[in-house]
């Protein structure tokens, strides 16, 4: 008996895999290419959800300027993720749709009726990656700088109440449609909020009615301490990335743990681990795929160097690139991004790190259908159970490989969903019985 | 007439459940799915109108006895859904028709704004304008928890937001991206640039995120409601829709539009004219009757008093329904979206102001295929406007009659535009110049 797990993708709707050559055919603007992996991942793979990162602005965080993150494509040069969801939600009917919105950026009122209209139009399947923001893109906001990493988990906290007030804003069976009583809807259900917080205010309701979901799917990936209270406190669902399976280990428990603390049961809480998959016909073919990933001209240093400078909110053009970073380093935005290369006494140094970065390749599993299915399994038995975040581009070739020759294996060894029995994403995802 | 220029259409509704209440609004449909509006898109489409506009109207659904309750019960004002999440999935089943959402200015930050139209227009393939979304409501902004809406000080805001906007379209040269996989190029860094727009009221370093997409700039919609919207849509519009109003009228504004669209440094033709207009359509007189009152006259009288009050903003209950209308009062209701109605004008009582309201009201031509292209075809000619934009709801024998009948009508008199055509939806705008008189 192996121990059932949860799958879903994790993504970009962005540049910065345009110069692969399985995104030649595809154009990553348009919609066609997003829909059809959607509908294969739902059809045959029975993923939970395809999740969308975002970046609201192009960063400056590398050397000052836009001028690395223009060049090569990289992070940041990304479209609105929430209209694609909405363009998969019409060729789809189970499988979650989550974006990436940031409680630094949206008003709530705006993002809470965004979120409620995505919610009914899919029948229940809108899902809310929770950001607080890194980088710098406070500056396409009118403010100069985020503010510092705690007090924008302040503010989340409030966003997260006030939106949550809103949606409950229309009771269950205020609508009525009752047309012989001529009756749409009944007052006495629909109620202001009045909410006056110290960061956020609105009064309500909401001009929508009570999501299909109530409220939709809220996924978090924080991993400071501050974050993994926040996530275990009000997630359903929380992403992380950890490059060994001893790691993610570690974090799931304390997740659970912390999830107990606060009267939750720890399984509604479910963590996903994102690992790369290389699928071939043999290890040395998996391992040649690998390598045309990495073998292009936009994986390089100065990318890596970007990348992580963005992500960590940190120029490290300022730091030796031979040296493993300073024991005590760290950084103002995102406090995860360090202990990621140095907690477990590892001492990379930054080239090292800056390589890892631009090949994105972190936690990988790389071999046939076989090894690549076993190596899943093997994990999840490793850190507990809940789920794993592919992590890959949208492109046919390597959604088949996936869908069509990884996902038979674990489905024929009862590792994976058989079948979708809800209609909502919520309800799917908690649901015990998804294997049988 | 020798001017047989083609009358182009469009069509605009909210995302609500307006209607709900006509034994015509099909019982198994859910105006909360994305089906019926899809299906009334195709409709749309096939009758050849160039595009639908999503409206997000500003009313006070408090204002009648200062609480919600008659406008909830009546379905009116409340709810409607956000319009933007509704087009990748409208056009997703379609390929000409374009999308143009109303998007409030006062709501919206404006980077987040440009690089959702900027997406819609990928997503669509060149398909997708906007409306910015200029006043809001007291009580949309209190419940949004936003500034209450204020006068002048809220045009200056709204104009330096189109100034954001447009910077940041800008801010990617058209050639900008080259997608060079051997040199790992993706674009110029030269043709992408930071804004850095620091204004009285926005502050955005940009560039923006999003890719130029096919249209690269996107038409902008703006209906001309009072005289400070002529000046706004003269700058930045590439279509005003004008409300139906007398002849004349509608010639006035044409001829300021133009005027003031040269002041602003455009072309006089810059800004095409659509009039607004809400037609009664139905075979007979008896389906038009039932069309305007579905419901016994004192209900739909009540319906007409609720949507009056929470367009205008003003409790009608305890104003006396068959006393002429004071002053004070006619003027609230004129300035208000019904005001400029001719039904709504000869109203010598509330009571008749309301029943002219109704449901769906007030109309402003009513009658048959062949007399609502009569009355289309003689307006479009006296006020060389290029098209008109017609209001409805989403019940499927309402558009199927407006697209089926009242358009094919059209068709057969040779005044629609031809079939095949780019689906931008800058190039389905004339783009000839409107003649003038």
């Amino acid at each position: 008996m192996v121990m059932p797990f949860r799958l879903a993708l994790f993504s970009m709707y962005g540049a910065r895999h345009w110069d692969l050559p399985q995104l030649q055919n595809n154009d990553w603007r348009r919609a066609p290419m997003y829909v059809e992996a959607a509908r294969m991942l739902e059809t045959r793979g029975g993923l939970e959800a395809i999740i969308f990162a975002d970046g609201a602005a192009i960063p400056t965080a590398y050397k000052g300027s836009t001028e690395a993150y223009v060049r090569y494509g990289l992070e940041g040069v990304n479209g609105d993720a929430v209209p694609l969801l909405a363009a998969i939600a019409t060729s789809t009917r189970h499988i979650g749709l989550m974006c990436t919105m940031s409680t630094s950026l949206y008003p709530p009122y705006l993002l809470a009726r965004i979120l409620a209209t995505l919610d009914h139009l899919s029948g229940g399947r809108a899902g809310w990656n929770l950001v607080t923001s890194v980088g710098e893109v406070a500056k396409n906001f009118g403010a100069d700088a985020l503010p510092e990493h705690d007090e924008r988990y302040d503010r989340a906290e409030e966003f997260l109440e006030l939106v949550t007030q809103l949606w409950d804003s229309w009771a269950p069976g205020a609508v009525l449609r009752d047309r012989d009583g001529l009756r749409f809807a009944d007052p006495e259900r629909i109620r202001p909020v009045n909410y006056e917080g110290t960061y956020h205010r609105a009064a309500g309701p909401l001009t929508v009615p009570r999501p299909p979901q109530r409220r939709p799917t809220i996924m978090q990936a924080g991993s400071s301490e501050r974050g993994r209270d926040f996530a275990a406190k009000n997630a359903d669902m929380i992403i992380c990335i950890r490059n060994s399976p001893e790691a993610m280990k570690d974090f799931r428990d304390d997740i659970r743990e912390r999830a107990r603390s606060f009267g939750r049961n720890p399984d509604s809480v479910k963590v996903f681990f994102t690992v790369r998959l290389f699928v071939g016909d043999s290890y040395e073919d998996a391992l040649a795929l690998r390598s045309s990933m990495i073998d292009r001209a936009t994986v390089n240093e100065e990318v890596g160097l970007a990348n992580y400078s963005y992500r960590a909110g940190y120029d490290f053009n300022r730091l030796p690139l031979d040296e493993p970073l300073p024991a005590d380093f760290r950084t103002g935005h995102s406090q995860s991004m360090v202990p990621q290369y140095t907690e477990r006494g590892q001492t990379l140094t930054l080239r090292e790190i800056a390589l890892a970065e631009a090949r994105k390749e972190n936690f990988h599993l790389t071999g046939t259908p076989k090894d690549v299915a076993d190596g899943m399994v093997d994990l999840m038995e490793q850190v507990g159970g809940d789920g794993i975040a592919i992590r890959d581009t949208n492109d046919p070739t390597t959604v088949t490989a996936v869908v069509d020759r990884v996902i038979p294996l674990l489905r024929a060894r009862g590792a994976v969903r058989s079948r979708y029995r809800y209609s909502t994403l919520r309800e799917n995802l908690l649901d015990p019985e998804f294997t049988s | 007439m020798t001017d047989k220029r083609p009358i182009r259409l469009g069509w605009v509704s909210s995302i609500s459940p307006a209607g709900w209440e006509d034994d015509r609004f099909p019982q198994m449909l859910d105006w909360t799915r994305p089906e019926m509006y899809v299906e009334m898109t195709r409709v749309l489409e096939s009758a050849g109108f160039d595009f639908v506009v999503l409206d997000d109207e500003q009313l006070t659904p408090d204002a009648y006895e200062g609480s919600l309750a008659a406008a909830a019960r009546r379905g009116v004002a409340l709810p409607q859904l956000d319009p933007s999440v509704l087009i990748p999935m409208l056009a997703a089943h379609t390929r000409s028709i374009g999308f143009v959402p109303t998007l409030s200015t006062a709501l919206y930050p404006p980077f987040i704004l440009a690089r959702l139209v900027r997406t819609l227009d990928h997503l669509s393939d060149g398909r997708v304008g906007w409306r910015p979304g200029t006043t809001v409501s007291r009580w949309a902004a209190r419940a949004a928890g936003l500034a209450p809406p204020g006068g002048g000080e809220q045009r200056e805001r709204v104009e330096e937001y189109m100034r954001v906007v447009a910077a940041l379209f800008a801010s990617w040269e058209p050639d900008a991206v080259v997608e060079d996989p051997v040199s790992g190029t993706f674009a110029d860094p030269e043709k992408v640039r930071p804004i850095d727009f620091v204004g009285q009221y926005y502050q955005v370093r940009g560039p923006l995120n999003v890719v130029p997409s096919p249209q690269y700039d996107l038409p902008v919609f703006h209906t001309v409601a009072e005289e400070a919207d002529i000046g706004f849509a003269a700058a930045h519009a590439d279509v005003a829709i004008v409300p139906f109003a007398p002849v004349e009228e509608i010639r006035g504004v044409r001829e300021e539009l133009r005027h003031r669209a040269v002041s602003a440094g455009r072309s006089p033709d810059a800004v095409r004219l659509y009039v607004g207009l809400n037609p009664l359509a139905g075979r007979t007189a008896d389906a038009r009757e039932a069309i305007s009152r579905p419901l016994p006259e004192t209900e739909c009288i009540e319906f007409g008093l609720v949507r009056l009050s929470c367009g205008t903003g003003i409790d009608l209950a305890s104003v006396p329904l068959d006393e002429p209308l004071d002053d004070t009062l006619t003027k609230q209701i004129e300035s208000s979206p019904f005001g400029r109605s001719a039904a709504i004008a000869r109203a010598s009582s509330l009571r008749e102001a309301a029943a002219a309201v109704g449901v769906a009201g007030p109309y402003d031509v009513s009658g048959d295929a062949e007399e609502i292209a009569d009355d289309l075809e003689r307006i479009a000619d006296a006020t060389a406007c290029d098209g008109f934009v017609l209001r409805g709801r989403w019940i499927p024998t309402e558009v199927n009659y407006v697209a089926n009948h009242v358009a094919a009508v059209l068709r057969m008199r040779g005044r629609m535009a031809p079939r095949e055509r780019s689906s931008r939806l800058s190039d389905r705008l004339p783009a000839e110049p409107a003649r003038s008189s």
